[in-house]
């Protein structure tokens, strides 16, 4: 009887007890392995979607720069508005409007010209890679120039706010 | 008749006691049997457990690879996702030179506009409440919301185009604020003015 509860108490219980423990063991990375299994099952669409995504987004960085970046947009703005005719023109920019994701500069923008210059510098404008959004527009017809618009809009040039 | 045992008692009490001790060693011998049969049992179940958690390690470190790429492939597919949704949420809606088109394609050749003007609400107030703006003015802006104002030839005129413009995708709740006679350069014309509201898609 006492060589029994020796063997029982040196060798099988602690042999039992191990093996409990190396089955605990085997049951948890069994999960850990299971809920890799189920993400590895999504990697080829997580990877066709990052490409697609790329595809769509490769021109964002141009579309909403990181930081506000305006000198190019102005200068193409003035270009266009020359080209189309646009005279006395004038750029006053506002305090920024800061969001977490993304920010934007309101320009305070207002020309004078006919109706076609306008409407394709318009076309233009918000057709440029860069995003830039018309928050408000006032197109009147004055007294004093018959055929001719003046314009005064708000602009919003959106960028994003740099992180880090 | 009786069995008479003509042992002595001493002499049976030997037989008696060596049979229990035949006895208690069988027992040993089957205890110490199945003593080896469980300490090889458990010995051989560890074992195989512990190969199993091996191999189970071995398939987990293997793919250790695959799941780091995958982790940065998901965290790119989030920025990705983002950016699109930025995208989605300040470049798409309807443009002013389209609605500016669509006015001219609606309005009658016996009307001419003489004052054009829309407001609408900031993209980045709507992506993030939160968004600090110094500007009054943004917080007064009318919502959305188109004014036209013009001369035409007659009252017919203009309720054609009030009805052309509701029945437009881009515009809705078409009200004519007034509509009066007036002579402008000698002519008698018809002067008004009209709000809607324009869709933004959002």
């Amino acid at each position: 009887m006492a060589t029994g509860l020796i063997f029982a108490l040196g060798v099988y219980l602690p042999q039992m007890r191990r093996l409990q423990q190396l089955r605990a063991d085997t049951t948890s990375l069994n999960a850990q392995l299971d809920v890799r299994s189920q993400r590895l099952k999504e990697l080829k669409s997580t990877f066709e979607d990052v490409g697609r995504a790329k595809m769509t987004l490769v021109h964002f960085v141009d579309a909403v720069p990181e930081n506000v970046r305006i000198g190019e947009f102005l200068e193409e703005i003035d270009r266009t508005a020359k080209s189309n005719g646009l005279t006395d023109r004038n750029v006053v920019p506002s305090n920024p409007i800061v969001g977490e994701k993304v920010s934007c500069l309101p320009l305070d923008i207002t020309f004078r010209g006919e109706f076609d210059g306008i409407f394709k510098f318009l076309r233009h404008m918000e057709n440029m890679q860069r995003i830039a959004r018309v928050q408000r527009l006032e197109l009147v017809s004055p007294e004093d120039a018959f055929g001719e618009l003046l314009l005064s809009m708000t602009v919003h040039v959106y960028f994003r706010p740099i992180t880090g | 008749m009786k069995d008479v045992d003509f042992r002595p008692s001493w002499y049976i009490k030997i037989l008696a006691d060596r049979e229990g001790s035949r006895f208690r060693v069988s027992g040993f011998v089957v205890l110490g049997c199945l003593l080896l049969v469980a300490s090889y049992e458990s010995v051989h179940h560890t074992q195989a457990s512990m190969d199993q958690l091996q191999e189970l390690h071995g398939i987990y470190q293997s793919q250790d690879g695959l799941m780091s790429e995958l982790d940065r492939l998901e965290l790119e597919n989030r920025v990705w996702t983002q950016s699109a949704a930025i995208l989605t949420d300040v470049g798409s809606g309807v443009t002013v030179s389209g609605l500016l088109a669509e006015i001219s394609h609606l309005m009658p050749r016996q009307m001419s506009l003489r004052e054009v003007t829309m407001a609408r609400p900031s993209r980045v107030a709507a992506i993030d409440p939160n968004a600090t703006s110094d500007s009054e003015k943004e917080q007064k802006e009318t919502m959305g919301a188109f004014e036209i104002a013009g001369w035409a030839e007659s009252g017919t005129a203009i309720g054609y185009f009030v009805s052309r413009l509701a029945q437009s995708d881009l515009f809705y709740d078409v009200v004519l604020r007034y509509q009066r006679p007036e002579t402008v350069y000698g002519k008698d014309v018809v002067e008004f003015r009209l709000v809607c509201r324009m869709l933004d898609f959002r």
